[in-house]
């Protein structure tokens, strides 16, 4: 069952970033671990048939270009870090909201809280027993996480 | 005749994409409003002549649905276009904005599906204005 849910968070956030911001993410299969310090993490509560967290831990370099894109700037405008930060917990926000009806069912009802930036890795959402996804993108690896508060749901024939 | 339009998102790119978004679809704008929830947004809405609504649902303060029941509650601002963008995926709750009258778009969108959804819901650029 974690290899579907894997399956729907790769092509999910592949989707979103392309259509988001034009970046042309690699889903990665061989197993890396995160380094510390080169990424801007973001978490962010869904509930509902099923509750949970997402976790995003995307490259620091690569966050520049997404807030770029999203927002329509050349490359000698200058993006402030706010920007940086909002344009991060409005990719999770999009990833977690479009991964959720294909987990969980289009009938299904889904309360997603407002994402949080994480400042220091101590603050993660446990997301030991989840799944991991990793995409790689022009300057880093992007890891993203769903962990479950309990068991990981069936998702439904498609 | 140019839409004054109201964008209404806690996300300030988000608006800014938005707009961004409208402005290359060649859609005819006027005044362009942005509130960071639904309480801001219908202040502007009582402060300005707004032609078009566009909201989010999931906002602090007061969401983007709440907003539309207070509009919808209000004569003033009941036959107002309404469109949402937002994540939402349940079936079941955007049947129920479809049923107050917003029109839905889902993120990430298109500048196509903005243009053909704003066209559709003011008659703007369809040849009945």
């Amino acid at each position: 069952m974690s290899d579907r849910i894997k399956t729907i968070v790769a092509k999910e956030s592949v989707q979103t970033l392309e259509k988001l911001a034009f970046i042309f993410a690699t889903p990665e299969d061989e197993d890396i671990e995160p380094e510390v310090g080169e990424t801007v993490d973001v978490s962010i509560r869904f509930s509902g048939p099923f509750s949970g967290s997402m976790l995003i831990l995307y490259p620091e370099g690569d966050l520049d270009e997404l807030a770029a894109n999203m927002l329509g700037l050349d490359d000698e405008d200058t993006i402030a870090g706010e920007q940086k930060l909002d344009a991060l917990r409005e990719t999770i926000n999009i990833v977690c909201g479009n991964v959720l009806p294909v987990i969980g069912g289009k009938e299904a009802v889904f309360d997603i809280a407002a994402p949080q930036i994480i400042e220091a890795p101590s603050d993660r959402p446990d997301v030991a027993g989840g799944v991991k996804v990793q995409l790689e993108l022009d300057e880093g690896m992007c890891f993203i996480y769903i962990s479950f508060d309990g068991e990981i749901p069936e998702v439904p024939a498609q | 005749m140019a839409l004054n339009v109201l964008i209404v998102d806690d996300s300030g790119v988000m608006r800014a994409m938005i707009l961004k978004t409208m402005k290359m679809t060649g859609l005819p704008l006027g005044e362009v409003y942005q509130a960071a929830n639904g309480q801001e947004g219908l202040d502007a809405l009582g402060e300005n002549w707004i032609d078009l609504v566009v909201v989010d649902i999931t906002m602090p303060v007061m969401n983007g649905e709440e907003m539309i029941d207070k509009m919808r509650a209000n004569p003033e601002f009941a036959d107002t276009p309404i469109v949402v963008i937002s994540t939402e995926g349940s079936e079941t709750r955007i049947e129920r904005l479809r049923q107050k009258g917003a029109r839905f778009i889902h993120k990430p969108f298109t500048p196509e599906t903005i243009r053909d959804t704003i066209q559709e819901i003011t008659g703007i650029g369809d040849g009945n204005e």
